[in-house]
């Protein structure tokens, strides 16, 4: 079905829409008062669901493909560069902006079985989308870090760390022989926003 | 052993840790009605539901990440006037942006924009949802649709009543 091409007042809407959601989305925000509750909620959910929010994309052509899928477990460990219980011994800026090297104390490695004592590791700041997620000296956590370097690193900690870690154990030797899906595989394709595309109203 | 990752930004979509991804949602939010003071809040409630749809089945299909999560806020500002208030001061915000700092746009598209917004302010929340999402995440009809879970005929309906409302405001700033 062709649908009709946007009048031209579409067009002034369209420009007007997107200004006014210019303004909105960069609005000063405020600091940490009720979003605390919704971060509380977001980290159990981070725990309930082994949380990573996984993508797929097509843009090969015409042909619609499921872009949000929600990956095994096996899959999910396939997809992680490194996994492994361990502390935080120190944080750092990285030389790109919203990345952090974490300087991490291995205590349990899952992925792969065998580490270093002592692992750096330069990754998508965690806390930047979820406080509860911010990485400091001292943590004791579960980090998974995505093959990908644009996917942040999935942390638990305290009473979920351990569940966490039986359910990455059950599924190790399934991961073993599980491929990452192509766009969760480092180097996968980054995703570019399409400005102004139009297919028509 | 974990490798040293390189310096090289790698910047997409991800769980809206990226800026330009951040603003977009929350863009999302206010076009959908959300108070500008509750877009944080809003913007958690967003996470949440990306992070909860990991354990429904995959679908939805439209091309991006970055859309899909202005989908999720779409929803999200849709439902939060259902136990909350709903913002009443789009305009206002606007104009006091607008103010309050040197105008980086051409005052015929921020008048337009202002009684857009102040339209805006008019419509039903799901009028106002698919006005965001054709016009801002610039969705074509059959994807809305889609994600919504509703017949194109519907989409169309209510984007032709909402553009409608709309572009009666939009003719009488213009012969102002």
């Amino acid at each position: 079905m062709t649908e009709k091409e946007p009048e031209p007042e579409d067009e002034d809407l369209r420009r007007a829409v997107n200004l006014i959601g210019k303004e909105a989305g960069t609005a000063p925000r405020k600091r940490l008062s009720g979003g605390v509750i919704a971060g509380l909620l977001l980290g159990a959910v981070l725990v309930t669901f082994g949380a990573l929010i996984l993508f797929t994309a097509d843009f090969g052509g015409d042909e619609r493909q499921p872009f949000v899928q929600s990956l095994s477990e096996a899959e999910n460990i396939a997809c992680s560069e490194f996994i492994a219980v361990g502390e935080v011994v120190s944080t750092a800026p990285s030389d790109v902006a919203d990345r952090i090297v974490v300087t991490f104390a291995v205590e349990v490695p899952l992925k792969p079985a065998a580490s270093q004592a002592t692992v750096k590791l330069d990754v998508l700041d965690p806390g930047l989308s979820d406080p509860q997620s911010d990485l400091r000296a001292g943590d004791r956590v579960l980090l998974e870090v995505p093959q990908r370097e644009d996917f942040p690193p999935a942390v638990y900690r305290g009473s979920y760390l351990d569940s966490r870690v039986a359910e990455i154990e059950r599924y190790l030797d399934e991961a073993s022989d599980t491929e990452c899906p192509p766009y969760f595989q480092e180097g996968g394709e980054t995703v570019e926003m399409e400005e102004n595309s139009n297919d028509g109203a | 052993m974990p490798r040293q990752r390189s310096t090289k930004a790698q910047r997409g979509a991800s769980l809206l840790t990226d800026q330009q991804e951040v603003e977009r949602v929350r863009a999302v939010l206010a076009l959908g009605g959300v108070p500008w003071d509750d877009l944080d809040d809003a913007l958690q409630e967003v996470r949440l539901k990306l992070l909860q749809s990991r354990s429904k089945p995959a679908l939805e299909t439209i091309r991006s990440p970055g859309a899909w999560a202005s989908v999720i806020a779409s929803r999200v500002a849709a439902d939060w006037h259902r136990s909350r208030k709903r913002d009443i001061g789009l305009r206002e915000r606007l104009a006091a942006r607008w103010t309050a700092r040197p105008p980086e746009h051409p005052q015929e598209d921020r008048d337009l924009a202002l009684a857009v917004a102040e339209r805006l302010e008019l419509l039903t929340d799901l009028q106002r949802q698919v006005v965001a999402l054709r016009f801002y995440v610039d969705l074509p009809v059959r994807d809305i649709a889609l994600v919504l879970e509703i017949p194109e005929g519907t989409v169309k309906s209510r984007l032709n009543s909402a553009v409608a409302a709309l572009r009666s405001r939009m003719k009488v700033e213009e012969i102002r």
